[in-house]
């Protein structure tokens, strides 16, 4: 008797002991928020700054999965003939090469599509930065009536009565709702693991190498000294070497004086802002596989790198707005309008922009349609 | 023996909730707030081009962004005897994208403390090529390894009038090795359980240009990352009217 009030004693005080210290506002799980997937970890070459995961959403291998297929799936467009990878194709790194993309019923865009690369290491999308979230990024062209065209309503509809999708969603998420949320969290996983690592310029990073040795080709050498100095002063935006790599976020729009001030007026940062300061300033683009991603600039008007590289070098036009880094050396500027390059400085920029080509991100077969 | 295994239950009862009930001194610590100034008002960041400001050689100017490294912020007993934590912080002041919260320096050893330093910049053991935390803000400030590796001291761009009445863009980009300056200034504070104290770092940002050394913009401050010459101007500057503090 002695040893079972003992007994009973130790339950009651571990009883109490356990239900005294519960008042911590623990979050309630439901079945809705579970995901049962696994959560992709070390995400990101170890070169990169570190990948943040989003605490809504972060990365699973079958999230990612299902945000394949559906960036692949012209299911998502009005008349199923559009998906996200008509205006991002892989071979061009995942931007087209169009000036403006076309949309259902032919049509046309107003603004070159951006590429899709390394976006998990950015906090702005869009041209313009309309968006600070990827997830909401991913969704607005599904919804957007020159493009994909297609109402939430229905988009859910036809997944849900899709003869494998509702499966995969519950695969992803752990629910049987198919939700625009839902849409938009596995098409922004996917689109987080499109990253380019491999480029001629990853080598030199990872290799810590001194630039005067490391490139053999004299071009390409004398193409990198341009860019990363005062030169060409194409660093200062474009970021040092490894955010060249990821793009800049700290001073992520620019105006590169493309426009005078008319031309402008009511363009770029100004739509989100309001600001006439901010009219003609876009989100500076990552340069990586530059070689695939034209036409070039946010209304396509380049062609080619050359044609990029002689702009900056003749083609700049001053307005209020254009950042002051283009304003430093007047007399160039109103002599060449611009950087006043040589015939052998503009060959040697292209050549060092080629060097960010990352053949192994455009051939990657898990960035490719699992169709 | 049942009045000993009472005794223990009931205190793992009453110690597993203490933490909730206890009031915990904080340890010693100050807060070092960043301030920007410009002839002791509050420094203006334009994202248009109004010119603000007059220097003395007449310039009329703006800053439209401004970032730098502060490192090493040192306290020192009376003694020589000093703390730190080997720290950096990386303030930017821009339109868009401002960055310029407070460095708190904590677990102050008790003791008298008479005199801080820090570094403008980052410490010379860490301004090399990739040395600090790969971060976007880190990336950004990379001083190119042409240049000499490492990281910018400071980045600040703005307009200014030139003698041709022309809108005409300057860049006060300063770095390298060695350019860094270490700044000591007095100090009041007794670290003890609890003890807080405030002090502000202030940028005196006319002291750029209307220092120890004139500057005219006219100049060639366009580009002067190749430029020892014109980078130790700034240095000099820099060491003695850029920088104050203040103790709260």
């Amino acid at each position: 008797m002695k040893r079972f009030s003992t007994i009973l004693f130790i339950f009651f005080a571990f009883f109490t002991f356990l239900v005294a210290c519960d008042d911590d506002d623990k979050p309630v799980i439901t079945n809705k928020d579970v995901i049962p997937d696994t959560v992709i970890t070390n995400f990101g070459p170890s070169h990169f700054s570190a990948f943040e995961q989003p605490d809504n959403n972060p990365l699973t291998k079958r999230g990612v999965e299902l945000g394949r297929m559906l960036f692949y799936d012209p299911v998502l467009s009005s008349d199923s003939t559009i998906s996200c990878a008509s205006c991002h194709n892989p071979s061009y790194s995942f931007t087209d090469n169009k000036k403006y993309s076309v949309g259902v019923n032919g049509a046309v865009g107003n603004i070159q599509a951006m590429a899709i690369v390394n976006l998990a290491w950015q906090q702005k999308f869009f041209w313009n930065g309309r968006s600070s979230s990827l997830e909401i990024q991913a969704i607005e062209p599904v919804l957007n009536p020159i493009e994909m065209h297609e109402t939430p309503a229905n988009v859910v509809k036809k997944l849900k009565e899709h003869a494998k999708y509702p499966k995969y969603f519950r695969s992803a998420f752990g629910t049987d709702e198919i939700t625009m949320e839902h849409i938009a969290r596995a098409l922004a996983q996917f689109e987080r693991t499109i990253v380019s690592q491999n480029s001629k310029l990853d080598e030199l990073v990872i290799l810590n190498a001194s630039p005067a040795s490391f490139f053999t080709d004299p071009l390409e050498f004398e193409g990198f000294n341009i860019f990363m100095t005062e030169r060409g002063e194409c660093f200062h935006c474009h970021g040092g070497v490894r955010t060249l790599l990821t793009n800049s976020q700290v001073d992520v729009f620019r105006n590169n004086g493309l426009m005078n001030d008319g031309e402008q007026t009511g363009k770029g940062l100004y739509e989100v802002t309001g600001l006439t300061t901010d009219a003609g300033k876009f989100k500076v683009p990552i340069l990586r596989n530059a070689e695939f991603s034209g036409p070039y600039m946010h209304d396509g008007r380049f062609n080619t790198l050359e044609e990029v590289v002689e702009f900056y070098s003749t083609g700049i036009k001053e307005n209020n707005n254009i950042d002051p880094i283009f304003l430093k050396n007047l007399d160039r500027l109103e002599q060449f309008g611009g950087l006043g390059l040589s015939t052998r400085e503009k060959q040697a920029l292209v050549a060092f922009l080629k060097t960010l080509t990352d053949t192994t991100f455009i051939n990657n077969k898990s960035f490719r349609s699992p169709f | 023996m049942r009045i000993l295994f009472l005794s223990i239950i009931f205190s793992v009862f009453l110690f597993s909730c203490e933490e909730e009930e206890q009031t915990v001194l904080e340890n010693a610590q100050i807060s070092f707030q960043f301030k920007h100034y410009y002839k002791s008002q509050v420094l203006e960041i334009r994202a248009d081009n109004n010119l603000i400001y007059t220097t003395e050689t007449q310039n009329n100017w703006n800053v439209k962004s401004l970032k730098y490294y502060v490192s090493k912020i040192i306290v020192y007993k009376e003694s020589g005897e000093s703390y730190d934590v080997n720290m950096y912080k990386f303030i930017n002041l821009s339109e868009t994208n401002a960055i310029i919260s407070d460095y708190i320096l904590k677990d102050i050893p008790d003791g008298r403390y008479t005199k801080i330093s820090f570094i403008f910049g980052i410490d010379s053991a860490r301004n090399l090529s990739f040395a600090l935390e790969n971060n976007t803000e880190n990336n950004s400030m990379e001083w190119p390894s042409q240049l000499g590796g490492g990281y910018h001291i400071m980045m600040m761009d703005g307009v200014f009038l030139n003698n041709q009445n022309q809108l005409s863009g300057y860049g006060i980009h300063l770095g390298k090795q060695g350019n860094q300056v270490k700044l000591e200034f007095p100090i009041e504070y007794t670290a003890k359980a609890g003890a807080k104290a405030i002090i502000q770092l202030n940028m005196n940002v006319d002291q750029w240009l209307d220092g120890l050394n004139k500057i005219n913009l006219n100049d060639g401050y366009g580009y002067i990352m190749e430029n020892d010459a014109k980078q130790l101007l700034f240095k000099q500057n820099a060491t003695s009217s850029v920088f104050s503090i203040i103790q709260q």
